[in-house]
């Protein structure tokens, strides 16, 4: 049994306190519903505004999933980067997804249960443990600007094409320089069951783009995400993070991020200067994290976390216990500590070290567990 | 007699250096990780001699970047002398994602000790051809000399420059 993660555990608490007491004082009112229309070249994949009533101090709303539904991501959006957050996600037999007595539960996992700012989101499936139930789904949610519902529907994958947007920033390295990258990475996948169309990249030459914080909400790097394209994983290979994210290798907006829609969620960060020695990029390492951040992006958690008492919530993924396996007792689990009981996936919280990626240590295994996720995702085809 | 006992001091003393620095595989691993964030606690009870390790670390130019720069990151716990002279080197001679984090480290570790040491290298690198130095440069001059930072928003001339650094 995988033991969910918690990782904001008192973050969400002290957050659902203020929503629910900003929330509980309305009166009932509706929003404005739009709707709009996905890439008409992926017709099984449709974007839509939901309507919201607000009654009992929570902004409720409901949506059709229909006999041939495959998989929704449920977004959630705060104006000014407040924080928002759903209460409540019940399937059509009256499952609340995000209460934690069910089963199986995303209450403590999505950051549309746990809350966020600006923006927040609930995947399904987001394991093989969930499924896309045909008919009337309901939520309840926090107070919020807007509820979108990204919905794929067609017949279930046996395989999957995902179309992947690179975009490079800064004047150190050129799109030419990601050749190698994104070969790696595309392999990566492919190894995995999973096929990657790679759009040619985009360069972005303004300058202030070159070096990003990597919180999504920060106005530099929203205004750098929101160019992403609506019909692919966008990859923002930055040529460097700025100020407290110096040490970073690569982020996701979420996990999963936002997914075919534009917003500053949408998209994931790497970061170029982090990955070479001088000016030498190192592919492997580069391709290893954008499929990394690619599979935060896509709804993969870390397998393990860098404490070993974390794991994510896919039955058959290897765990790295440290109650086994921290074999120098310093409470990180290296991939080296990890060696055959997960350091080869993909999703491990860290990278072999130098010394081991010289002798030819690589992350390019997903299980089939995780595969099936990428799969069903709203954004595969 | 006399010379076995000095020689035995001497000794004893070598293997007390020997075990206060740090292996530097012990070092390399508290610097690794994707998602990575500095651990002070960790670091700090490697003990006072880690700086030289990380000094190591972090001039190797073969060295990925990302261990170079978290090294950089990291000497900031350890304020020595030799720590403050290596990241002013850093910052006036590498290239501008190193420099940058060479200052960084400089300012959160000294600023507190010793400002105008910090000051002094902020003003020459406000003058950085990088820009994310000069905004580096230009939040620890706010803080250490409104006059010098407005003058430096008088003269700067990315509107988007200017903006960043009074975030």
């Amino acid at each position: 049994m995988k033991i969910k993660l918690f990782l904001c555990r008192t973050a969400f608490f002290l957050l659902s306190a203020s929503l629910f007491a900003v929330s509980g004082c309305s009166k009932k009112e509706t929003s404005t519903a739009t709707t709009s229309s996905s890439d008409n070249s992926t017709p099984t994949f449709a974007v839509s505004e939901i309507n919201q009533t607000l009654e009992d101090g929570y902004y409720t709303g409901s949506f059709v999933v229909p006999s041939d539904g495959v998989s929704f991501i449920l977004s959630v959006f705060k104006d000014n980067n407040g924080s928002t957050a759903f209460y409540t996600l019940i399937d059509p037999d009256g499952t609340d997804l995000l209460n934690s007595s069910s089963t199986p539960t995303l209450s403590g996992v999505s950051s549309g249960s746990l809350g966020a700012y600006g923006y927040a989101n609930i995947l399904v499936p987001q394991s093989p443990s969930f499924s896309v139930k045909a008919g009337t789904w309901s939520f309840k949610a926090y107070s919020n600007d807007r509820v979108k519902l990204a919905l794929r529907s067609g017949t279930a994958p046996t395989s999957a094409t995902i179309v992947v947007q690179p975009y490079i920033t800064g004047t150190t390295w050129a799109a030419d320089d990601l050749s190698a990258t994104l070969s790696v990475m595309s392999s990566i996948y492919s190894e995995n069951g999973i096929i990657l169309s790679v759009n040619s990249t985009i360069t972005i030459s303004d300058s202030q783009f070159a070096a990003v914080s990597g919180t999504f909400t920060d106005p530099t790097t929203s205004a750098l995400v929101t160019q992403g394209s609506t019909a692919a994983v966008n990859l923002f290979f930055i040529e460097d993070y700025s100020g407290s994210w110096s040490g970073i290798l690569g982020n996701a907006a979420g996990i999963p991020g936002s997914m075919g829609i534009a917003n500053a969620w949408n998209g994931v960060l790497n970061s170029l200067s982090a990955h070479a020695s001088g000016t030498t990029l190192d592919a492997q390492l580069l391709g290893e994290t954008a499929a990394h951040e690619m599979g935060h992006q896509l709804g993969l958690f870390h397998t393990t976390e860098q404490s070993g008492t974390e794991f994510d919530i896919i039955n058959d993924t290897a765990e790295c216990p440290k109650s086994s396996r921290d074999n120098d007792s310093n409470g990180q689990m290296t991939a080296e500590e990890c060696e055959g009981y997960g350091a080869e996936n993909v999703m491990f919280w860290t990278a072999w070290s130098s010394t081991s990626r010289s002798a030819g240590k690589k992350q390019e295994t997903l299980s089939s567990y995780q595969q099936q996720v990428l799969k069903y995702s709203p954004l595969a085809k | 007699m006399k010379y076995l006992l000095m020689i035995c001091i001497l000794c004893w003393n070598l293997t007390g250096i020997a075990v206060a620095a740090p292996e530097k595989s012990v070092v390399l691993e508290l610097l690794e990780g994707r998602h990575w964030k500095l651990d002070a606690e960790s670091f700090q009870l490697l003990g006072d001699d880690t700086d030289n390790v990380l000094i190591e670390i972090a001039g190797d130019t073969a060295s990925i970047n990302y261990l170079r720069f978290r090294a950089l990151e990291a000497l900031s716990l350890f304020p020595s002398e030799n720590t403050a002279v290596f990241l002013e080197q850093t910052a006036d001679k590498s290239f501008a994602a190193l420099a940058r984090r060479g200052f960084e480290a400089l300012n959160n570790g000294f600023s507190k000790t010793e400002p105008d040491r910090v000051k002094k290298l902020a003003e020459r690198l406000l003058q950085h051809r990088n820009a994310q130095v000069r905004i580096s440069a230009a939040r620890a001059v706010r803080s250490l000399d409104a006059v010098r930072f407005e003058s430096f928003l008088k003269a700067e001339k990315d509107s988007w420059v200017r903006k960043e650094a009074q975030k």
